[in-house]
């Protein structure tokens, strides 16, 4: 696939990282922080719901211009987009359970048939799915707007598996945690297809990140480690930032494809 | 088609075993897990009903903390029993003893938390219907028709409204201002029930 013997002008970037041990610790950490940041929007600073939906999503449409401009990877500008669609993605569910009384239940379904909608026309456009080659504006916009979609689907499943089911974080996260474990066996040992393998472990991220920030951020009172949001942010901040500087620095996460 | 099966499967594997640990552990939230005899703290309550319908209300907050001891010594044993029903005695407990304890205790919130602890402790198991507790609390609703929660951030907007313009005194103030604290931080979790709790907790206390 990355061929850099290639000639030059066949040669182009693929927009989006390889998917790395750093890439999958770097995601978790930005779901948290990206919940995080809205609850504290929300709620801490009394912004209200609509108002934070509406603010993050223009933030997100600012980060969005940018990173379609990088016409290649670039890991700040890629991880901002990441953690603001990580946002704008819980936000969407929010919405629609808090604000319209759509039941979680209806929503995990809605947004899996959104998402599966969004490959299949991916699929039907680009006869690929692959993660690989995202050379075009096109086929960056499916990737975002899939990714988007697997943000608000592990929003709701993971409320579904905490609220209806009435399990706390704690057992919410060993779920989940199970889950990608088990998926991870299935790629590496039982030939579980790459890029189905990725979009499920993109979603299960989601309430499994979601879980540990709770765990690290509640009062113990509730079964966390009490130590608040803030110092829970503050420490994911800090390794986010090292692991984007890190990628920056190393490069590890670029990929050349050869354009036909 | 054989990929689709085989996540299927691979999810579906991790879920049953962690559902079949669970139930085997008998905490899963279902019904379930009982609390086992109860009957010591009902009595407690049933006195401390007796006593705050004298309007002696500072002798039923006597008698109540001889619940609080008792449920306190009793949480290590008990809990582990059934977290989720647990949690549902523990938490209406909890109401009674703020409405107990507030600076100027108030006899109809304090008859209603009582009523709510006492109905909880006949049946722990009544996490879906706390929200109702909560209206019976203090007489805001927590939920619309359909039992669902309010969103925790409309809550907390009311509630910081009717901090802003209350004209109680200072200890409601704080009193208001701590159930403001732990309704945001609830909110936060996304525990938009317990959320709502404490900011019609608060809402009572600032608009009296």
């Amino acid at each position: 696939m990355s061929m850099p013997s290639a000639s030059a002008a066949a040669v182009q970037f693929n927009r989006v990282p390889r998917v790395t041990p750093d890439f999958w610790l770097i995601k978790l950490m930005a779901v948290t922080m990206g919940e995080t940041a809205a609850d504290y929007l929300a709620v801490n600073m009394g912004l209200g719901l609509t108002a934070t939906s509406i603010l993050m999503s223009c933030v997100l449409v600012g980060a969005l211009v940018l990173q379609f401009a990088q016409k290649r990877y670039v890991p700040w500008a890629y991880w901002l987009a990441v953690v603001l669609i990580s946002v704008v993605g819980t936000l969407v569910t929010d919405n629609l359970v808090d604000n319209l009384g759509v039941p979680l239940m209806t929503t995990t379904i809605l947004f899996t048939l959104a998402l599966i909608a969004t490959f299949a026309l991916w699929y039907w456009l680009e006869r690929t799915l692959s993660i690989h080659s995202i050379f075009t504006t096109r086929r960056e916009a499916f990737y975002w707007l899939a990714i988007l979609f697997t943000f608000a689907l592990g929003t709701a499943s993971g409320d579904l598996v905490a609220e209806q089911f009435g399990l706390g974080y704690l057992s919410t996260g060993v779920l989940f945690g199970m889950i990608i474990v088990s998926l991870a066996i299935g790629y590496f040992f039982l030939g579980l297809d790459a890029i189905l393998g990725f979009w499920l472990a993109y979603i299960f991220t989601r309430p499994l990140g979601a879980s540990f920030g709770d765990f690290l951020s509640q009062p113990s009172e509730y079964g966390g480690l009490g130590l608040g949001t803030v110092i829970t942010s503050a420490i994911f901040l800090a390794v986010i930032t090292a692991i984007v500087v890190y990628m920056s620095v190393t490069r590890e996460g670029e990929e050349l494809v050869a354009a036909n | 088609m054989k990929q689709a099966l085989l996540a299927i499967l691979l999810i579906a594997i991790p879920v049953a075993a962690f559902t079949a640990f669970h139930i085997y552990r008998g905490d899963a939230s279902t019904p379930g897990g009982s609390l086992g005899d109860l009957s010591s703290f009902k009595t407690i309550v049933a006195d401390v009903q007796a006593i705050a319908a004298t309007g002696d209300l500072a002798a039923a907050e006597k008698r109540i903390t001889d619940f609080e001891t008792g449920w306190d010594d009793a949480e290590g044993r008990l809990r582990p029993l059934s977290p989720g029903n647990w949690g549902n005695v523990d938490q209406a407990a909890d109401a009674a003893l703020h409405a107990l304890r507030a600076a100027a205790p108030s006899a109809d919130v304090v008859g209603a938390t009582l009523t709510a602890l006492a109905a909880t402790l006949d049946d722990p198991g009544r996490k879906a219907h706390a929200s109702q507790t909560a209206i019976l609390i203090v007489g805001i609703a927590v939920t619309d028709e359909s039992g669902h929660a309010i969103p925790c951030e409309d809550m907390i907007t009311s509630l910081r409204g009717a901090i802003d313009g209350t004209k109680v005194g200072a200890a409601d103030l704080a009193a208001a201002s701590a159930f403001l604290s732990r309704a945001t931080e609830r909110c936060n979790a996304d525990d938009d029930q317990h959320a709502d709790e404490f900011s019609a907790q608060g809402l009572a206390l600032a608009a009296r």
